[in-house]
């Protein structure tokens, strides 16, 4: 999808997204400094009953931003490697463990997902390594940095909202024991995605060209099906695929559960964990009725994704912290010291 | 206890699923060895050569190793599926490793089969292509390539085999093909298959190289013009032989002036020099070779001797580059990706004159310098020393 709006140089502009994901990144300390509560409930500590309503909203925004990415990826699947295989049952492989991981509260999710980075990382270097091997052309990448900037600034825009994800944080920062730490952490978030993403498309640059690669559906998954390693071992797609997998599992679940916590503080409920299978089946539900077809799905990606998520991830903190700045506010920094988990 | 319950029912669902449900028993299956499209010009010619299953231990071998299949219909995706209507296994697709690409199809339109190629899941960017020239790809299937068992295996080998023997032609995978279709300033060009004898005796041969241009083969490049091409693309080929004549004879040459040179390594850079709309291209080959037979009555230990043969060879490399390169201008084709390369390294100009490319390319001087070095005798110092 980037490649079709800049070509071999999308992945400079992943990288040079790293301007605005920093300026992102010192937007949501400054929120987080100058709140005492997580998100959302920091939009109803700045803006009473409006940040409530506007809540209630990141609610629907986050459930949508899993259902997204559920579709995506059952697409991906049913096109690569599970021709027939029903959706519903790819999706029910995918949410059941979902289910199971909020259910049993945040530590095992982030405990899951530390185990999935050192999981995934090593094997998709590996696969990005192999891959690049297969009649690669460094010339690909000329003539560097040589495109329209209105085609830039597109895709920086277009690359912003992934990076915006990291919003999470202003969930999550409150219950973590080394708060200080936080900008430090999501500084090195933002490159190592930065890095790698760039690198990702870099390799399917050099090895399928950028026209090739902006005409493919999944052009990561092209090269791993073209992989040969060491001459001999081929048809290791479906390795690729379960990498994938894993890093899917940890997007939709991530979001899954911002958006029951967010749904128990909207509502002021005990507890979100008895919310995790409504909103795992209303996910589930809505990945199926996101789209008709594919095309409708890239659609979304292309241009609806970037406005709605831009808008939840970006506008509205940047501005909600332009308002902070004109009108001080009292930060209590006893509640959500970082001691008590969502789940007390 | 009703977690523990839901759990192991949850457990046990599994079990009713059997795995993937498109999975499939392997002894319901068929190897596909290689794909060949064509067209009759009304319809698309789907065929395909399968491997039959080797017969068990101890068992003689007697019935044929392969069976070719062909259907025909408006599309290949139609046409391969209506291979099912006949046969009783389905068919492996992914596991074949090459595509023979009939002439008829290839002259008439490429895009009549780039799309199921990119499209399909179940067609590799690695697998091989070729152009059946003056046959079909189901005439090709038939044919036995002992100790091969299959001409699709085959293929496959000659032409990878070749690169470090003969050295005249190149492998092109599909992803290479699509990429060299796809951008802008570059053709692609196939290794084309002839077969020859009759009956029994028929064998199939690497000969020529497909030139394309946009969607259609425009022509052929012959053996010459094929090494020449290889010569321009860096790592096409590992070694090649040609010949030159003994330095100092003039004349028709005589079986006693050869001497035949083995090419080892060589590298290639194309350059454009561009002065105002003025493009020339400036192609320095630097290459290295041995002696691997010499009927002449010279001594290479002398270096006078050794320069003069270094030149020779030069000249002859050339030669094929040059040849090459008037093949391509003719044909309005560039297979080199000269235009590609300034697309590289000049963009602003490239987007004034990529529209008119073809024309601009057609009358392109180059101007080209091979450098030769020669290395080894192998086993003897000079020519053999008759009495």
């Amino acid at each position: 999808m980037l490649a079709e709006v800049s070509g071999h140089n999308s992945w400079l502009t992943v990288l040079a997204t790293i301007i605005p994901g920093l300026l992102l990144i010192y937007v949501y300390c400054g929120l987080l400094k100058k709140s005492s509560q997580p998100f959302p409930q920091m939009l109803e500590e700045h803006l009473g009953i409006a940040g409530r309503i506007i809540a209630l909203f990141y609610v629907l925004v986050f459930l949508l931003l899993a259902s997204l990415y559920l579709r995506f990826f059952v697409e991906f699947l049913s096109i690569t490697v599970l021709h027939n295989t029903p959706t519903g049952l790819i999706i029910m492989a995918l949410l059941i463990p979902g289910v199971y991981t909020i259910r049993s509260s945040l530590e095992v999710f982030a405990r899951v997902s530390e185990v999935i980075l050192w999981v995934f990382l090593p094997l998709a270097m590996l696969m990005l390594q192999v891959s690049s091997t297969e009649h690669p052309d460094i010339g690909n990448l000329m003539p560097l940095a040589f495109m329209g900037i209105k085609d830039f600034i597109y895709s920086v825009y277009l690359n912003l909202w992934h990076f915006a994800n990291i919003i999470i944080i202003l969930t999550l920062a409150y219950f973590s024991l080394q708060r200080e730490q936080i900008p430090r952490l999501l500084l090195t978030s933002l490159v190592s995605l930065a890095l790698f993403l760039a690198l990702s498309i870099m390799v399917v640059i050099i090895t399928l060209g950028a026209a090739l690669a902006s005409s493919s559906t999944f052009p990561l998954f092209e090269i791993a099906r073209s992989a040969s390693y060491a001459g001999f071992i081929r048809n290791t797609e479906p390795i690729f695929v379960s990498i994938f997998m894993l890093g899917l599992y940890v997007s939709v679940v991530s979001f899954l559960f911002i958006a029951c916590y967010s749904t128990q503080q909207v509502f002021r409920l005990k507890d979100y964990r008895f919310l995790a299978i409504p909103s795992t089946l209303l996910v589930a539900f809505h990945s199926l009725l996101i789209g008709p077809s594919t095309a409708t799905m890239f659609k979304i990606l292309h241009f609806s994704a970037p406005l709605i998520f831009g808008f939840f991830f970006v506008l509205i903190p940047i501005l909600l912290y332009i308002l902070l700045l004109f009108r001080p506010h009292k930060v209590n920094l006893q509640s959500g010291s970082g001691l008590q988990s969502p789940e007390t | 206890m009703a977690k523990k319950f839901l759990i192991t029912l949850l457990l046990i669902s599994f079990l009713l699923l059997g795995g993937c449900l498109d999975s499939t028993q392997v002894g319901d299956t068929i190897v596909v060895l290689a794909h060949g499209w064509d067209t009759d010009g009304k319809t698309k010619l789907f065929s395909a050569q399968m491997a039959l299953t080797p017969p068990r231990e101890g068992e003689m071998e007697t019935g044929p190793k392969f069976m070719v299949v062909s259907e025909r219909a408006p599309s290949f995706a139609e046409a391969a599926r209506n291979l099912s209507l006949s046969l009783p296994r389905l068919p492996l697709w992914s596991m074949a490793d090459t595509i023979v690409i009939g002439e008829e199809l290839a002259r008439l339109n490429t895009n009549l089969f780039t799309d199921i190629a990119t499209r399909n899941p179940r067609i590799r960017y690695n697998v091989l292509l070729f152009v059946a020239k003056g046959t079909t790809p189901s005439e090709i299937f038939q044919v036995e390539v002992p100790p091969e068992d299959y001409s699709g295996t085959a293929l496959e080998r000659i032409i990878e085999n070749q690169t470090g023997q003969a050295g005249i032609y190149f492998p092109m995978n599909m992803k290479d093909f699509l990429f060299e279709t796809s951008t802008s300033g570059v053709e692609p060009s196939l290794p084309q298959i002839i077969l020859e004898g009759r009956g029994d005796q028929t064998k199939l041969k690497i000969q020529g190289m497909a030139v394309f241009k946009g969607c259609q083969m425009v022509g052929s490049l012959n053996e010459q013009q094929s090494r020449g091409l290889a010569l321009l693309k860096p790592g096409a080929i590992k070694r090649t032989i040609f010949n030159i004549k003994q330095p100092g004879t003039d004349g028709p040459g005589i079986l006693s002036d050869n001497i035949a040179i083995e090419l080892t390594s060589y590298q290639v850079k194309a350059k454009p020099s561009i002065k105002g709309k003025d493009i020339v291209m400036n192609i320095s080959i630097k290459a290295k070779g041995n002696i691997i037979e010499d009927n002449s009555n010279h001594n290479t230990d002398e270096p006078q001797i050794a320069k003069a043969i270094e030149q020779a060879a030069a000249q002859a490399l050339r030669r094929d580059i040059e040849s090459c390169i008037n093949q391509a201008q003719a044909l309005n084709s560039d297979i080199m990706g000269w235009g590609l390369s300034i697309s590289r390294s000049h963009p602003e100009l490239w987007q004034e004159i990529e529209g008119d490319w073809p024309e601009i390319f057609a009358g392109i001087p180059s101007n080209i310098k091979v450098e030769f070095k020669l290395i080894q005798t192998y086993l003897q110092k000079d020519v053999f020393p008759l009495r």
